[in-house]
């Protein structure tokens, strides 16, 4: 069959064969998602203008690069993009470590061991965000929560909804969430790799610990790679927690904290959809840029 | 078995100290929402949150299953419906295009990896307005379509899905494969998929956690409550208290406990994917 | 955003076709039945048992007009929702329940002109006056009146007698009550770091209003007497360290320290009276409502009554039928008995009718008054009869209201004083006004 046409033409075959493996998905992807970013996109090189009392038919003007401008010179955007960038460098490598020491127990252990805690570790993941935020919002309470009391048992004053520790808060808050989410993609990771790869580094005699830092740890490079990545991602555009705790502490966290809380604002209270279009785009340079600078430190490129 | 017999007997000690401090973290917050369930609504704000007042969770959980004419069950069905298909169909795609994105080199490759990644990097806020009119285009608004259909498309997930056909399928053995004479779509079947396992169930059950827990689609798409997910339906009881002179929180809590049972089912269910010891003997 | 070239955009892709073939066919739309009677649809974030008895009793009285309820799982959600279908202008519903001032949705375009279909019903005496302005924007209504829900105040009795502090008449009273009740750990009031309604409230009840219209111009003006006569009362609760701060988020809290003494002063409105009376344990029966506190040079007793109403959509093809029913829903003596709760003995508070008193004893709940029930009927009725709306806002409303969030925070922890906030205020709102092309004077 192929062979008999030559290596070449047979490659080639598979090739198209191979390809159409990602056909169903790809027209669907360019559907639901290609299509509304280009319009998003139109949507950034518009301005809309009243007139009068401002209660008429708006008019829409073209506007070029315009809104883009505005953004880049847009301190309280960039004082929120920093803010959150500085949470990111801080939370990310945590949260990180600990998904990945987490998924290296489970993987340690034995499966009988494995199956007890599996369940256990990805409650919190599976607590739908609004729980977790009742659940939370008890537990931080200066006033009713156990939290504060405990700590004071320690000597330590601590009150989680104020401007101080709003950070601690939210990084524990999504901690909680994430770090079974990433310990689950990462420990499957580990779960494909055949076992003998381990077994015969144990014969060598190397320690448990050994085998994890110098053989699993590289291993699962790539899906980290792709946790971290994806952490970036959230973290940059951190909204719901920030949210809540504008409740708590709106001395601090103001309209304007994160970059999407701008964005938002933007576009559902001062009415400019056009401009936080534009912001959104900037946004997502910025997070790219942010992937691109990781991968390129971790030496991994994407399309590898 | 092998992993375990191998370590020593003071590695195991601290792996299992290790596990439970973390299973505490995990768990230990959930304590309130259990203790919660039980309480009358008067109790859960004016009774310590961490113990026990008066036992009240039959009397909630009748309120749960006949509120509204036991509407909590049509959207229990309802979310089962939509994770589902969802989640099925969007393994089945994303797997699909994962392994072929991993295994083969063809032309506009690079392109098709760099728009994934880059849909990532998009906010979701850019796109309600936009994706509203397509899907009134397309006729999809206030149909279970709006919801399942568009989850068949997972960037993430076909991204997950090239990184563990990577880490789990040796080139070599799909060349073996096709010297003895298999056709790609076979391998795929045979081969691909299976070693793959692992790698598919994680990706479906996070694919079907994220639809169990998904409310944002569902309150721009569907109209009619009948068709809400579980957590929609949640997210609009505890929203009641803002600003109705009634107050839903005791029905949240015990709904969210209710709500979580069929993904642990699942999770246990998938419990054998993730056995350690998959051999590339096994498989020949 | 441009219809046609999503339409266009999506045409191009192959799949379209086969797409809309598996998606089922929205139910015909009201249009399409021209013979037969007309459906408004409305939508709501009310609890379904508010709702459905309503409409219920619309339809068994009505021939050409049905109403069909679609229930939307909160504000924001219905506000999100709303845009999205004024955007896409198909099955664009007739009535919905409000989700911010009238000329900032207005000015964002989402709403219908109706002041020629629901003109003929302001001569009827049906509704309350007051009331009209929360409807308007300009002198054109562009949703139908709901009315406004009487402000008076509560106060925790048991805790101010045991003090020995006299029951305040006037916003001085309640300061001079705040520094007695300091001195035993007690908070006169509670003004949440988010809300700034409190200081809104007093504005109106001073008379004031932020925005004006001056011809074909809006005058602009934060720093008017009533404004600051306003700014005063909070100024000095903030400065004598004599309020909590307790926030609306964190609920058990809210409720406990409410329901423990250590707050003893709550302006409130008949809707909420509910919720107090499910949650309190401790302090049930201990509460006594009275008239809200007046301004000492106040000529004549006044509550701020700023209304709301049901909007009309942009895009609605039945406007004169949606406003028939709107008013329906708002005056008539059958919606209003329709909404009767079983349950809680209470019906949904008739806020835009003129005399609302056949329906105040409903209002009123069981035990949180205790001895002092019998009182809230005439603290209701005073309220109601005083209630008066000077309130204007402009097209930017819900943008400023945002700024001013971030300045009530600021004002409440003592970052800056109330005077400092309303002057930023003033610069921002005309600034962005002009920025927007708006014509603006102030």
């Amino acid at each position: 069959m192929a062979i008999t046409a030559g290596p070449r033409a047979w490659r080639r075959t598979a090739a198209l064969q191979g390809a159409s493996f990602t056909v169903p998905f790809f027209l669907g992807f360019v559907l639901f998602s290609v299509v509304p970013v280009v319009l998003a996109l139109r949507e950034s090189l518009f301005t809309q203008r009243s007139s009068g009392l401002g209660f008429g038919p708006k008019t829409i003007e073209f506007a070029g690069l315009d809104n883009f401008l505005r953004g880049l010179a847009d301190a309280k955007f960039w004082a929120g993009m920093g803010r959150v960038g500085l949470f990111a460098a801080i939370s990310i490598p945590l949260i990180q470590v600990v998904s990945v020491v987490m998924a290296l127990l489970l993987d340690a252990a034995s499966r009988r061991v494995a199956a007890r805690f599996r369940l256990p570790l990805l409650i919190p993941y599976m607590i739908p965000g609004i729980v977790a935020t009742l659940i939370w919002i008890y537990l931080y309470s200066p006033d009713v929560g156990p939290l504060t009391p405990f700590l004071a048992l320690l000597g330590i004053d601590a009150d989680f909804y104020s401007g101080e520790l709003i950070w601690v808060s939210i990084g524990n808050l999504m901690a909680w969430g994430a770090i079974g989410f990433n310990m689950l993609i990462v420990y499957a990771d580990l779960q494909s790799v055949p076992r003998e790869i381990f077994e015969s580094a144990r014969v060598d005699g190397a320690s448990e610990l050994r085998v994890a830092w110098s053989i699993k740890v590289p291993m699962i490079r790539r899906s980290l790679v792709l946790t971290t990545v994806l952490s970036i991602i959230g973290t940059l555009q951190i909204f719901s927690d920030p949210m809540l705790f504008r409740s708590m502490t709106p001395e601090t966290v103001t309209r304007d904290f994160t970059p999407i809380m701008a964005i938002y604002d933007w576009a559902f209270a001062q009415g400019d959809f056009n401009y936080a279009a534009a912001l959104s785009i900037i946004l997502a340079l910025v997070v790219g840029a942010a992937s691109a600078v990781f991968y390129r430190l971790t030496n991994k490129a994407p399309t590898s | 078995m092998s992993t375990a017999t191998a370590a020593r007997p003071r590695t195991r000690i601290a792996v299992i100290m290790g596990l439970v401090a973390f299973a505490v973290y995990s768990v230990a917050p959930v304590w309130w929402l259990v203790v919660a369930a039980t309480k009358s609504q008067a109790d859960l704000y004016t009774t310590n949150g961490l113990w026990f007042a008066e036992f009240r969770l039959w009397d909630n959980l009748r309120g749960l299953f006949t509120y509204q004419d036991g509407i909590f069950l049509t959207w229990m069905g309802n979310t089962l419906l939509y994770g589902v298909a969802g989640t099925a169909g969007m393994t089945l795609v994303c797997v699909a295009c994962g392994y072929g994105l991993a295994m083969y080199r063809f032309r506009g490759r690079g392109v098709m990896m760099g728009a994934i990644i880059g849909s990532f990097l998009v906010p979701g806020a850019l796109l309600t307005i936009p994706s509203f009119l397509l899907y009134t285009d397309l006729n999809l608004v206030d149909t279970p379509w709006a919801i399942i259909l568009p989850s068949f498309f997972s960037a993430f997930s076909v991204y997950l899905a090239k990184v563990y056909a990577e880490g789990a399928i040796p080139p070599e053995l799909l060349e073996a494969a096709r010297i003895d004479g298999a056709g790609e779509y076979r391998i795929f079947f045979s081969v691909g998929a299976r070693l793959m396992s692992t790698g598919a169930a994680t990706i479906f059950l996070l694919g079907f956690v994220g639809s169990w827990n998904s409310f944002f689609g569902p309150l721009v798409y569907l109209r009619d409550q009948h068709k809400w997910p579980v957590m929609l339906g949640l997210y609009s009881w505890l929203k009641v208290k803002v600003d109705n002179s009634t107050d839903l929180t005791g029905l949240v809590v015990v709904g969210s406990i209710i709500s979580l049972v069929p993904m642990v089912a699942l999770m246990i269910s998938l419990q054998r994917y993730w056995r350690s010891g998959i051999t590339l003997g096994s498989l020949r | 955003m441009n219809r046609t070239h999503v339409s266009a955009l999506a045409a191009s892709l192959t799949l379209v076709t086969a797409l809309t073939g598996c998606g089922a066919q929205e139910p015909a739309g009201p249009a399409a039945t021209a013979s037969g009677p007309v459906t408004v649809t409305w939508w709501s974030w009310d609890e379904s048992k508010f709702l459905d008895p309503v409409v219920a009793k619309f339809n068994a009285t009505h021939d050409r007009i049905k109403l069909k309820v679609v229930k939307q799982a909160d504000n924001p959600g219905t506000a999100a929702n709303l845009r999205n279908v004024v955007a896409a202008g198909q099955d664009v519903p007739c009535l919905v329940k409000s989700f911010g001032e009238v000329p900032g949705l207005v000015g964002e375009g989402l709403l219908a002109d109706i002041t020629d279909a629901f003109r003929p019903y302001t001569t009827q005496g049906l509704y309350n006056e007051a009331s009209y302005a929360g409807a308007k924007a300009g002198d054109r209504f562009f949703g139908i009146p709901a009315g406004f829900s009487p402000s008076f105040m509560m106060i925790n009795r048991a805790v101010y007698d045991k003090h020995g502090v006299a029951v305040p008449k006037t916003w001085d009273d309640v300061i001079a009550a705040g520094e007695k009740l300091k001195k035993h750990g007690v908070y006169v009031m509670n003004l949440a770091g988010e809300d700034p309604s409190t200081l809104v409230n007093l504005v109106q009840q001073a008379g004031g209003s932020w925005y004006a219209i001056e011809g074909d111009s809006w005058k602009v003006d934060f720093l008017s007497p009533a404004s600051l006569k306003a700014a005063d009362v909070v100024q000095r609760l903030v400065d004598g360290d004599l309020v909590a701060n307790q926030t609306y988020q964190d609920r058990p809290a809210l409720i406990s320290y409410f329901d423990s003494g250590k707050m003893v002063s709550l302006p409130t409105q008949t809707w909420q009276l509910g919720n107090y009376e499910l949650n309190f344990k401790k302090s049930l029966g201990d509460w006594q409502p009275i008239d809200l506190p007046q301004f000492a040079d106040a000529p004549a007793f006044v509550t701020p009554a700023h209304g709301g109403a049901l909007l009309v959509p942009k895009g609605c093809p039945h406007i004169e039928e949606a406003v028939a029913a709107g008013v329906w829903m708002t005056t008539s003596k059958d919606a209003i008995d329709a909404s009767y709760q079983q349950d809680t003995k209470q019906y949904s508070w008739p806020g835009a009718v003129p005399d609302p008193s056949p329906w105040i004893d409903s209002a009123v709940p069981e035990k949180l008054f205790g001895e002092r029930r019998g009182e809230a009927k005439d603290v209701i009725l005073k309220a109601t009869k005083a209630g008066r709306d000077p309130w204007v806002v402009g097209p930017n409303y819900t943008g400023v209201f945002s700024e001013l969030q971030d300045q009530w925070a600021k004002i409440v922890t003592k970052e800056i004083t109330v005077r400092q906030a309303l002057e930023h205020l003033q610069k921002f709102t005309v600034d962005d006004l002009k920025s927007k092309n708006v014509n603006v004077r102030g």
